[in-house]
């Protein structure tokens, strides 16, 4: 089993998360990770989806997806030629006797304090793969409360959005962009 | 010039050139249902007894022509009530949509009288659907809705639209022409070219066609690769009608109930060829099994149905028709003797097992018997309708289908109660007679639907196979769950001669060949439904029978 991460760009209307998540719902197929922000063409919004699953199971997650209406593109984000980042909010305690071995793990995993109070502080760390990495069970070690991942964000590199015009065409064009290779 | 929402609901409608709705009146359409009251010489309104026979009638109209079905309910109840068909006409690609009323914008979301979000419910069974909110998108995504519905493969789409919407005012200029669907797909030229050199290198090519070569208008070119490359075919409880059931090459339904020479044909082949068709499991049986020798050729229309339930060797993305049409010109024709000459002879053993399995018991009709007798009354054109169960299966397999088009039967979802409203939708979209074949248990589901038929006047002549019991149900009770009779037995003392008269229809009922015989006269010369009441043993099996997640090494073709 492979874990794959694939941009879905959809129509910004209500109800598009929905018919996204309920595709995987319905089929079967499990979501590891899923986030979702605004394009910078306020019609489109981006939905970055991690999933594991053989190569079966990719190519008809691409597929159902390529046939919801409000899908205008699916791209699957390839490690070679995308950046991708996970963020991962981490609650630690604020106690006296740790406080050096936090601020180490801080300053070594290149991560941020962003809250600080008497009780807890909040470490931000962001990377590829977080919690496969050395930063998650060092942090984990400092009696760590809870932590938010953020999912993934992905971007393919030097690959701009679809203009307009063209994604208004829909359907034939953009239903072709991906199809399997038999 | 401005005018409502629920004006622009019926200009549209009829823009898109619907000429009959299927409805149900409610508080949330009420506005609407003002407006068709204006336009009802413009367009015909079916008034039907339940949401849920006004669905399946929008499917049958559907089906009957290839143009989108309308069915219009209210909120809340009305529209949940439409969900059973809406699944119906998504699971066997149906053209369809749906348009529901809604409360007001403001009280959505606060649990308000008859308030359900339809959006939501019928997400996962409808292609696409819409809630309007907005007036100035109302024609637009109506129009959208028949194009989504009508394009590539078909299916049905919802749109909600709360009763502020219909209440607004807004301009509307109507469109010269009904919307085009979407451009299609057309197959690759370098795999069916792959396509063409595996099909002449095959010394036993097999075609399995699917409902899409009904909804790609491919039949005459199927029979034409057939007869090209001297191949047998077989299909899909929904690929038949089709190809003429009279076809030389053609050996009936494959699959769980299908026809023994189909289904060993296609398991002694070396190549089959899909078209249209999905590999369901009741058409394949256990998949482990199955394509255990055969490599697989698969073109759909739908690039999401390639691979996902069987891997095929070579899956071809494209319109059915223009596919079928290049590959006739790609191919050798080709006589393949040796093939042919074992199709002959799995057709004479399949005469033979079925003469064999056939046992006659007095004070019943044997439901082949009752297949052959109406259908000897009926035309070609004829509509046939039916409902699910064991009365399906005989008339899927004996029925003498001829055209494509004349039969509607639930494939995917196998909604019981389907039938008698797609027999009414099916009559009125094309003025012809109509034949539904039901069993006592689907009959009951729906028989509110009579009242529709009798007030349409509907030319339908209901034919139920009546043996007491749920009879697909207690077969596989019989076969597998040590005759355990679990809430399948009615005991009922429903009189259908009765009922139907009570409906204000006609009926009798048949329990010789003879009597038959008689009724099926008078019901084809019935101007409105007529009910015939057929009494059948209720351990008549539907054989052959290849047991669930068995194969056709495990086919049953006689119960000793």
């Amino acid at each position: 089993m492979d874990q794959y991460v694939i941009g879905v760009i959809v129509a910004n209307v209500s109800g598009v998360l929905s018919r996204v998540s309920g595709m995987f719902t319905r089929r079967g197929f499990n979501i590891d990770s899923l986030t979702v922000g605004e394009t910078e063409s306020s019609g489109f919004s981006r939905i970055t989806i991690a999933f594991h699953g053989d190569e079966d199971i990719k190519e008809r997650i691409l597929q159902q997806l390529q046939k919801l209406h409000d899908v205008r593109e699916v791209e699957v984000l390839d490690s070679k030629d995308t950046v991708i980042r996970e963020l991962l909010l981490i609650k630690v305690r604020n106690k006296t006797e740790i406080r050096q071995d936090i601020m180490t793990a801080v300053e070594i995993f290149r991560s941020k304090i962003v809250d600080y109070s008497p009780h807890g502080s909040c470490m931000r760390a962001h990377g590829r793969d977080i919690k496969d990495r050395r930063f998650y069970p060092a942090s984990q070690a400092l009696w760590h409360h809870g932590d938010v991942p953020h999912g993934y964000r992905g971007y393919r590199e030097g690959r701009e959005l679809p203009q307009d015009s063209e994604i208004t065409k829909r359907n034939s064009s953009a239903a072709n962009i991906y199809e399997r290779s038999v | 010039m401005k005018i409502s929402g629920a004006k622009i609901v019926v200009e549209t409608l009829i823009e898109q050139g619907c000429d009959t709705i299927f409805c149900y009146p409610g508080g949330q359409v009420i506005d609407l249902f003002d407006e068709l009251y204006t336009a009802r010489d413009r367009i015909k309104q079916i008034l039907s007894a339940h949401e849920q026979g006004a669905a399946h009638a929008a499917d049958g109209y559907a089906r009957a022509t290839g143009k989108v079905g309308v069915v219009i309910a209210t909120s809340g109840p009305g529209a949940t009530n439409l969900v059973t068909g809406i699944a119906t006409a998504a699971l066997d690609s149906v053209p369809m949509v749906a348009i529901t009323g809604n409360v007001p914008c403001e009280l959505i979301g606060r649990d308000s009288f008859q308030e359900v979000d339809i959006v939501g419910v019928t997400m996962p069974i409808t292609k696409h659907n819409f809630i309007v909110k907005d007036i100035s998108e109302l024609a637009d995504t109506l129009r959208t809705a028949f194009k989504i519905a009508k394009s590539g493969r078909p299916g049905p789409v919802l749109v909600d639209i709360p009763k502020d919407v219909q209440t607004a005012l807004f301009e509307f200029e109507a469109n010269a022409q009904p919307v085009i669907p979407y451009p299609i797909t057309f197959a690759s030229e370098e795999k069916l070219k792959k396509a063409a050199e595996m099909i002449n290198n095959a010394e036993r090519p097999y075609i399995y066609f699917g409902g899409g070569v009904i909804s790609g208008k491919a039949s005459a070119q199927i029979i034409a690769l057939a007869e090209q490359i001297d191949a047998p075919m077989g299909c899909s409880l929904m690929g038949l009608s089709a190809v003429p059931c009279d076809h030389p090459k053609f050996l009936g339904m494959q699959g769980m109930h299908g026809h023994y020479a189909s289904s060993i044909a296609e398991d002694e082949a070396d190549l089959v060829i899909a078209l249209g068709a999905r590999f369901s499991d009741r058409a394949t049986g256990n998949k482990s099994r199955y394509a255990k020798h055969f490599s697989i050729i698969h073109i759909d229309i739908d690039g999401a149905e390639l691979h996902k339930n069987i891997n095929a060797d070579l899956a071809i993305r494209g319109d059915i028709r223009d596919a079928a049409e290049r590959l006739i010109a790609m191919t050798e024709a080709k006589k393949r003797p040796q093939w042919a000459q074992r199709i002959e002879e799995l057709k004479n053993e399949e005469a033979a097992r079925t003469a064999s399995a056939r046992k006659t018991k007095s004070g019943f009709l044997h439901p082949y018997d009752i297949v052959d007798i109406i259908s000897a009354h009926a035309g070609d054109d004829t509509i046939i309708a039916t409902d699910v169960g064991q009365h399906q299966m005989w008339t899927a397999q004996r029925y003498p289908l001829k055209k494509p088009r004349t039969f509607l039967t639930s494939g995917g979802l196998g909604t019981m109660g389907y039938g008698l409203g797609a027999a009414i939708g099916a009559c009125a979209a094309t003025g012809r007679r109509a034949v539904l074949f039901t069993g006592d248990g689907s009959f009951g589901m729906n028989l509110n639907e009579l009242a529709t038929a009798v007030s349409q006047q509907t030319p339908v002549t209901i034919v139920i196979m009546n043996n007491g019991v749920l009879g697909m149900v207690r077969q596989w009770q019989t076969l597998f769950f040590d005759r355990h009779y679990s809430c399948t037995t009615f005991n009922r003392k429903t009189d259908f001669v009765k009922l139907a008269e009570a409906f204000g229809a006609e009926g009798g009922r048949a329990a010789t060949n003879e009597e038959l015989e008689k009724l099926a006269e008078r019901a084809f010369a019935c101007e409105g439904p007529f009910v015939i009441d057929c009494a059948v043993d209720c351990d008549e099996f539907v054989l052959p029978m290849l047991p669930p997640e068995g194969s056709v090494d495990d086919i049953i073709t006689e119960i000793k």
